[in-house]
């Protein structure tokens, strides 16, 4: 019945067709010899040397399942030691959505700003502070504030992260 | 063929329903009780008034903030208590999202801010 409704098909939608299962089929096979030999076509050598590569911050999330890490104890966090948390500090970028607003909670201007400009932050900033000792998370942002142009800095301690399994982002920011 | 086809049409079905389950509303999130989770997993359960959340409710953010209390227009506002990730609470009144009124800041570590806030402000110890 199948075959019939093929055959029936004009020449274009046929070779369209072909054409179509040729592509899957490539990538099938591709897909199928990678999953079997991709271990043989890896030399020794070189998976010797990505070990030698390795960063402390990919060796400490590979050790670390739970998703959110964490400087204080939580019931459903990991709790980072110093090291740790330098490691993690230095090596995250993004600061989440969440950890904004809960920052703007304590900054009234900020959340003003914030809300009018559609949720749109300027900067991000995760750096670490030797004299503190602490991570130091924050956000710019720029808008009206009192009918005035306004640019504000939020910053505080990085204390919570989240691991999504590819990168690290800080989770919770405390400004007060 | 057709159960080949037939098989997967099931399996994305499922995996989608599935999915679609872990967001949107369970209960009535239009003018009723209901829980309402985001995309992000932030967690809202309770009352609800032309699709907003109006009345009492407890909002759970995945980064650990927690909200109880009351709502008004889908904001914070009235009495309600804030949970932070650390431990840190505030326990007193709202408008708008921020800390306004009579209210109490106790902080991870035990010290205490009572007082007047005004747009999260302390402005008046009491």
């Amino acid at each position: 019945m199948l075959t019939k409704s093929f055959k029936e098909l004009p020449e274009g939608s046929k070779h369209f067709f072909g054409l179509v299962t040729l592509t899957i089929s490539i990538f099938l096979l591709f897909f199928l010899l990678n999953t079997f030999f991709y271990e043989e076509i890896i030399s020794e050598k070189l998976i010797v040397e990505e070990k030698e590569q390795i960063n402390p911050y990919d060796e400490l999330l590979n050790s670390i399942f739970k998703k959110k890490l964490n400087v204080y104890e939580s019931a459903d966090g990991y709790l980072l030691n110093a090291d740790e948390y330098k490691i993690l500090c230095t090596n995250t970028k993004i600061v989440t959505q969440r950890a904004v607003m809960g920052a703007n909670i304590i900054n009234f201007k900020a959340q003003v700003i914030y809300n009018a400009n559609g949720n749109l932050i300027e900067e991000t900033f995760v750096k670490w502070d030797d004299d503190s000792n602490q991570c130091l998370a924050g956000y710019i942002l720029k808008g009206i504030f009192d009918n005035e142009e306004a640019t504000i800095e939020v910053s505080g301690q990085a204390q919570s992260f989240l691991n999504t399994g590819v990168d690290t982002r800080v989770y919770f920011i405390k400004n007060f | 063929m057709k159960k080949f086809f037939l098989f997967g049409f099931i399996i994305i079905f499922f995996s989608t329903a599935s999915y679609a389950r872990r967001t949107g509303c369970e209960g009535d999130c239009e003018n009723g009780s209901g829980t309402w989770t985001y995309t992000d997993q932030t967690v809202y359960k309770g009352e609800w008034l032309n699709s907003k959340k109006h009345g009492k409710g407890i909002e759970t953010w995945p980064n650990g903030y927690i909200y109880e209390g009351d709502f008004f227009d889908s904001k914070w506002q009235g009495d309600g208590t804030l949970t932070f990730p650390d431990g840190s609470k505030y326990i007193g009144q709202w408008v708008e999202d921020n800390m306004n009124g009579q209210g109490t800041f106790t902080l991870a570590d035990g010290t205490i801010r009572k007082g007047i806030w005004k747009n999260g402000i302390l402005v008046e110890s009491n």
